[in-house]
């Protein structure tokens, strides 16, 4: 069980152009926040700094895949790379993103527990929307 | 509520972000910053290469490289690279690379971005007034 959050944990960053928040689940928690705090501090700088320089990238420019990759079409789910750490995101509203989940990466090609990740992402975008569509995903304190 | 609204709440409430929690101290915001050059490094490569239409092969053609030590570089490994070897590659892609040291004084540090700004302009004018070939 994940630590009990509240809206002070959701914010990860405010770039330029995008902000990027953590998933909140139904049960109060943030898994890929709890993920995030589990990293040594380096690999945490790193991680900041990738979604910082997507956060700031102007639209239209294409940021490198060995740092943010598509890892599904439709919806699109991305992944935020850092050395062999793997932040899912999905896109929530105009310049909002949502962080979702945590992988290691161990194999060239996305593996297993990759996989599985990403399709995580794929039901928590449902789960974020109907959620925000009846009023309870950010009416939490 | 939805996202955009949720945000602009909660920046109007004063809630701080994870990214300026962490950068409270200094230690980590200098490597946070340290990352983020990287990565604008390589950002700056990838715009470059774009530019010119090249492919991570043809720029290791271009410098006698590994395409593999060329893809490395550009994930990560320029924070590992000699400054020699970062001017050749920005050549490669029709770049030049400008080193600048700036102070953390903040006196100090105006005085030296003032001064790159004028030096900057004065080469850009100097450049753009050559003559062009065959002209």
């Amino acid at each position: 069980m994940g630590k009990q959050r509240t809206s002070d944990d959701l914010d990860l960053l405010i770039g330029v152009i995008r902000s990027f928040e953590w998933f909140w689940e139904a049960d109060g928690t943030m898994p890929a926040l709890d993920a995030f705090e589990g990293l040594p501090a380096n690999d945490q700088d790193a991680v900041v700094a990738t979604f910082k320089h997507w956060g700031d990238l102007p639209r239209g420019l294409r940021i490198s895949e060995t740092r943010v990759n598509e890892e599904h079409d439709n919806p699109k789910i991305f992944a935020a790379k850092a050395g062999k750490h793997r932040f899912t995101v999905f896109h929530a509203a105009v310049d909002v993103w949502i962080v979702h989940g945590y992988y290691a990466k161990r194999k060239a090609k996305l593996d297993k527990v990759g996989r599985a990740t990403v399709e995580r992402a794929i039901r928590a975008k449902d789960d974020y929307e109907e959620r925000v569509e009846r009023g309870v995903y950010y009416e939490r304190t | 509520m939805n996202a955009h609204e949720a945000h602009a709440q909660r920046r109007a409430s004063g809630k701080t972000t994870l990214e300026q929690r962490l950068r409270r101290d200094p230690e980590r915001s200098r490597r946070i910053d340290e990352h983020l050059a990287e990565l604008r490094l390589e950002q700056q490569f990838l715009e470059a290469m774009e530019r010119q239409h090249m492919v991570a092969a043809e720029l290791a053609r271009r410098v006698k490289r590994q395409p593999a030590s060329i893809s490395r570089d550009l994930a990560g490994g320029l924070s590992a690279a000699k400054l020699g070897r970062v001017r050749e590659m920005a050549a490669a892609v029709d770049c030049e690379v400008l080193t600048l040291l700036i102070p953390h004084d903040p006196d100090e540090r105006k005085k030296v971005i003032d001064y790159v700004i004028f030096a900057l302009s004065a080469k850009e004018n100097t450049i753009t007034k050559l003559p062009r070939k065959g002209a």
